[in-house]
């Protein structure tokens, strides 16, 4: 592999638009069924960065675009804290873009977006966990969807920057309607309110099999009517002119195939237009449905990232000096980066490991930072037959939250919930 | 285990409180509450630490430097303190426009502004008491100080305000800046020719006004307003 390469399409953003306070960062952790051993950890880390080398390197300012740069050693792995995903400070992490954490039996690695997507940093600290695994209870690593083995040679298309292979001429000018947003009284910013929850899958699945429809849409309705809940309790005709629209990324691997560990996904923002009046949990989820039928194709998801990568190779573009780019990103990025959304949702999906591995783990979390500006993140991911569900936010108020959980309970979900309270 | 009575959900048993609604957990079968958690410390990423108080004694020594070599040089070349005010005044205004919101993080910003007009009315003070025949000092310089300030008050108030949008808050703020030439237009107009009446200032307030008007209208309008949003990617 080169010594040094491009960021991906997706990834162009990130570097550009960070701040002291403020970079995107979501987290991964894995628990297991016993303590962890640090020192073998640590060996762990050393093996699986030469298979992962996107993950071994660190950011640098070229005069034009940032660029990664190979990092040789690895970062320090430090214990797990009660505020998760505060910025990384890369000087403080030996320049790399991922931290690595640990607790009593669990795993946990926070990841620059920069760097990887959800799929991306899951093959990652899974691979990681195997490798773990195979050092400490001799357990033979069987490579898989979302494990490599550490003992093979990296392969240059598992860190391809796949937006650029697939990136066609046909581009969407897409027009967004702004999103209501809500507020509340806002947290220090080093503080971070979790609420995890853990749900039976095949309860869950059932649920949204009765609706005619897949978890992943079922829970993403579940979040839209829990916001469009939220406007209408303000009362204010203000509030209710905008539409109660989420974030909602999508895998590309699944149109697209690709190895690739670093960005590829796309977003696309559901929603109810909440002006034109009541609407059901039934209504949402129908309008929600035919959205995400109309939008999530192969034809539509190559046209949204194709017009990314056209601005990207825009020669007038290209030849505008780092510093430029990045005022100018930076001021389109605080202007418009959560206009057309209130919230994220994140779905995982069901993450399979080996047979052999599955005794070791218990249980598999997945969590969105600080947003810019969304007060509320969530994040869900299944394994093992449980969905665990996890909701960040930066205010004190659990409105959002609330609703989400309340409503699953009525539907006759069984939801167990933890917090950090604390803060 | 407990549930909340609210919510229905099984909470953790280290949680005193549902985490979603805040209810009391009671659970007279609860004999051990367990207060193992899943988190530890809280992780200080900004690393130490500034010493607040610390970083407001050097800035005020860093200041008094100035203020002790003017004075000397003052009383030894005037044998007495005349113009080293002058000097003393200006650090004053520096002192509280950094200082002051280190020391007191958090006030509201009416009191920030406050303390920074009292100190900025009370140097044109200064000045004009040591320059008597500088009348325009008090006249002119004051009345702008005090029409900015008034102007600052009204705009802090209508961004801190709730239930407005960004347009209607920006029609507002338009408004209140078109108010802010007349009042400098008055203050010369009189010092010059004793009227009261504006001169020049009809030019630029005027247009503002109208601007804000719209501006104002137009938030109240959802088509208006989207068609603003989209043409000025607001």
């Amino acid at each position: 592999m080169s010594k040094w390469f491009k960021l991906d399409n997706a990834a162009n953003i990130y570097p550009s638009t960070q701040t002291s306070d403020w970079l995107s960062l979501f987290r991964l952790s894995v628990t297991l069924s016993e303590d962890v051993d640090l020192q073998i950890l640590e060996e762990a880390q050393i093996n699986t960065l030469k298979r992962f080398p996107s993950f071994a390197t660190r950011l640098r300012k070229g005069l034009f675009w940032h660029f990664f740069e190979q990092n040789d050693g690895a970062p320090p792995i430090l214990k797990d804290v009660y505020n998760p995903t505060q910025p990384l400070v890369f000087r403080r992490n030996r320049h790399f873009m991922y931290r690595l954490l640990y607790y009593k039996n669990r795993i946990a690695a926070e990841f620059f977006h920069a760097l990887t997507d959800g799929t991306g940093g899951m093959t990652f600290l899974l691979s990681l966990v195997a490798e773990y695994l195979r050092l400490k209870n001799g357990l033979e690593v069987v490579p898989s969807k979302y494990v490599f083995r550490c003992s093979d040679s990296p392969q240059p298309e598992e860190y391809e920057d796949a937006f650029q292979r697939y990136a066609s001429d046909n581009s969407l000018g897409l027009i967004e309607t702004p999103s209501y947003h809500y507020d509340g009284t806002a947290v220090p910013l080093n503080k971070l309110l979790i609420i995890s929850a853990e749900l039976p899958t095949e309860v869950l699945h059932a649920k949204a099999k009765e609706f005619k429809t897949t978890i992943g849409v079922f829970l993403a309705a579940n979040l839209i009517y829990s916001i469009y809940k939220k406007q209408k309790s303000e009362m204010s005709e203000r509030a209710l002119r905008y539409d109660a629209k989420i974030s909602l990324p999508i895998n590309l691997r699944r149109f697209f195939p690709s190895k690739t560990v670093r960005n590829f996904s796309a977003f696309i923002n559901p929603g109810v237009r909440s002006r034109l009046g009541d609407y059901t949990f039934e209504e949402v989820l129908e309008q929600v449905e035919h959205f995400m039928g109309m939008n999530i194709t192969e034809k539509e998801l190559n046209a949204r990232f194709s017009g990314f990568v056209k601005i990207e190779k825009n020669l007038l573009l290209r030849i505008v000096p780092l510093f430029l780019k990045d005022l100018l990103l930076k001021i389109g990025h605080s202007l418009t980066a959560n206009r057309t959304s209130a919230s994220t949702i994140s779905n995982l999906g069901v993450v399979e490991v080996d047979e052999a591995m599955k005794p070791y783990i218990r249980r598999i979390d997945f969590m969105l930072g600080r947003s810019y500006g969304k007060r509320t993140g969530c994040a869900c991911v299944s394994y093992n037959g449980k969905t665990v569900i996890n909701f960040a936010r930066t205010i004190v108020e659990a409105d959002i939250e609330r609703n989400f959980f309340r409503q699953l309970v009525e539907m006759g979900i069984p939801v167990a919930i933890e917090s950090n309270g604390r803060g | 285990m407990s549930y909340c009575v609210h919510c229905g959900v099984k909470l953790a048993d280290y949680e005193k409180r549902c985490p979603l609604c805040e209810t009391e957990v009671i659970d007279p079968n609860r004999t051990k509450v367990s207060t193992e958690v899943n988190f530890q410390d809280r992780m200080d990423i900004n690393g130490k630490k500034i010493n607040k108080k610390f970083l407001v004694l050097l800035i005020s020594l860093a200041l008094l430097i100035p203020f002790a070599v003017v004075a000397i040089i003052d009383l030894v070349a005037s044998q007495g303190l005349t113009w080293a005010f002058y000097v003393f005044g200006a650090g004053l205004i520096i002192w509280t426009f950094i200082v002051l919101p280190i020391y007191f993080e958090g006030k509201s910003s009416y009191f920030y502004l406050t303390a920074d007009l009292i100190v900025s009315s009370v140097y044109i003070l200064i000045l004009s008491l040591l320059n008597t025949s500088e009348k325009w000092l008090m006249a002119i310089t004051l009345p702008i100080i005090l029409s900015a300030g008034l102007c600052a008050y009204l705009i802090i108030f209508i961004l801190q305000a709730k239930g407005i949008g960004k347009i209607e808050k920006g029609g507002w703020i338009t408004i209140v800046f078109s108010l802010l030439p007349l009042a400098i237009d008055i203050a010369v107009t009189h010092y010059l020719t004793q009227s009261f009446m504006p001169v020049w200032a009809w030019y630029v307030s005027i247009p503002l006004l109208i601007l804000g008007v719209v501006l104002v209208v137009a938030s109240k309008s959802i088509t208006m307003s989207e068609w603003i949003r989209r043409n000025l990617f607001f």
